[in-house]
């Protein structure tokens, strides 16, 4: 996290826009906006120091519902967006957010290949194992026996996509799974992912109602499996040999390197065009 | 909770919670055109903004400390007054949304009652009990204009989520 001047008196409610959400209700993404505002407001952030990226989904519309810089963007492409903002301003705190499809599926390859540069921005991923926008489709995340969508009556068939497990493989630095459902928990999280100097990704357990009724009851289902956070990644792997989806916690803290870009060249741009020459 | 600043902070946020609760509430059944449930959870909202209100002035010239999000004492993983908003859908009814409401008042008088049990400051413990009156007449109000309200069951759509897929 950059040292930045606090700034005095700012409450979550500063952090909101005054557009209203059009989330349905019961959607687990209020929770979400909440605990991201009350973590700015914890941190003291100034407004003007805080952007939040998004893609396309339920989800990622959290930009407009924030009062800091944000930037709706294209599908799957928040975290290359996000990363490039990152790098060219070094000095704003950035957030990327969305859902499972936008970052599993449609921005997939970004997801590794972020976790792999460990630039330092926070990454939450508002995970209901559904497309909810595009009305109830299977997602990366979906059950493989899961039939309620009429465009996989059987299930989608294929094992869920491991968001931990791949973090991990790739080289994610902080590493955390919470449940929309705790808010003040997730409001923790999201200050400890800010302030970890490195790449942070949170997946958050974010029920839709709408198209997944059943995952209301999952507030019963989650439970403290990562109480204790790993410093090593094989020790986290391992961790996650037996994870039933449901674990919550900070599975894995680590201070590693991030890329940095070149900030000099020697090369002319000409010289470099020479070498495309046929 | 053996201390009144502490006490009072936590009656704050409690309360402020709340009023913020049933407002997203409200403005979530009104983006669905559910103009009476959304009215119900406005009401909510500004009776809570009342007692929030009331506890302020209890406040007024004590020094509250400033706690972390996830520093509050809740008995469960949420302010304790906050309907529990997950359990809100698109087709509910009003009766649906009275059950709700119930709840995050139940929530809170549990929380009230709770701390008048439990300080040992005598001060905290009275005020508490003051607290756990004000929301058993919350209760009592909501349970009362529940009975009167049947459920209807959720409403006609014609083109459901679940099946639309």
């Amino acid at each position: 996290m950059n040292e930045v001047t606090p700034t005095p008196e700012l409450e979550a409610f500063d952090y909101k826009s005054d557009v209203n959400p059009v989330w349905c209700p019961g959607c687990g993404d209020y929770a979400v906006l909440s605990a991201i505002t009350k973590a700015l407001a914890e941190l003291r952030l100034a407004r003007e120091n805080v952007a939040v990226i998004s893609g396309i989904g339920c989800s990622s519309r959290i930009p407009a519902y924030t009062s800091v810089y944000g930037f709706h963007g294209i599908h799957g492409r928040a975290l290359p967006i996000a990363q490039g903002l990152k790098l060219a301003r070094p000095d704003v705190t950035v957030l990327c957010a969305g859902g499972d499809g936008d970052g599993f599926s449609i921005g997939g390859n970004h997801f590794m290949h972020a976790c792999r540069r460990n630039i330092d921005l926070t990454y939450i991923v508002m995970d209901n194992t559904v497309y909810g926008m595009t009305k109830g489709q299977a997602s990366p995340t979906t059950e493989a026996d899961w039939r309620e969508s009429k465009l996989t009556p059987e299930g989608p068939g294929v094992p869920p996509f491991q968001p931990l497990d791949i973090a991990l493989a790739a080289g994610a630095s902080h590493v955390v799974r919470a449940f929309s459902g705790r808010v003040q928990m997730l409001t923790k999280y999201i200050v400890e992912a800010i302030q970890h100097p490195g790449f942070s990704f949170i997946q958050v357990i974010s029920p839709c109602v709408t198209y997944r009724p059943e995952m209301r009851a999952l507030k019963t289902r989650v439970h403290d499996g990562f109480a204790e956070t790993s410093t090593n990644r094989l020790e986290a792997r391992r961790r996650l040999l037996d994870d039933d989806g449901y674990s919550l916690g900070v599975l894995f803290k680590s201070v590693e390197p991030s890329y940095k870009p070149c900030a000099t060249s020697d090369e002319a741009v000409a010289d470099l065009e020479r070498q495309f020459v046929l | 909770m053996n201390s009144m600043e502490l006490f009072l902070a936590h009656a704050l946020r409690l309360e402020e919670d709340s009023a913020i609760n049933y407002d997203e509430m409200a403005d979530a059944l009104e983006v669905h055109h559910k103009g009476e449930v959304s009215r119900l959870f406005r009401k909510m909202a500004h009776y809570s903004r009342l007692h929030l209100a009331e506890v302020e002035r209890r406040a007024a010239g004590l020094s509250l400390p400033r706690l972390k999000a996830w520093e509050y004492q809740w008995p469960g993983d949420d302010s304790p007054e906050n309907a529990p908003a997950g359990e809100a859908d698109y087709a509910m009814n009003e009766h649906d949304a009275l059950i709700l409401a119930l709840k995050g008042e139940q929530g809170a008088l549990a929380f009230y009652a709770s701390v008048a049990e439990a300080s040992s400051d005598a001060a905290v413990a009275a005020l508490a009990k003051e607290f756990v009156a004000e929301e058993s007449e919350h209760v009592a109000l909501l349970e009362e204009r529940l009975a009167k309200t049947p459920d209807t069951g959720p409403e006609h759509d014609p083109d459901p989520p679940v099946a639309a897929g």
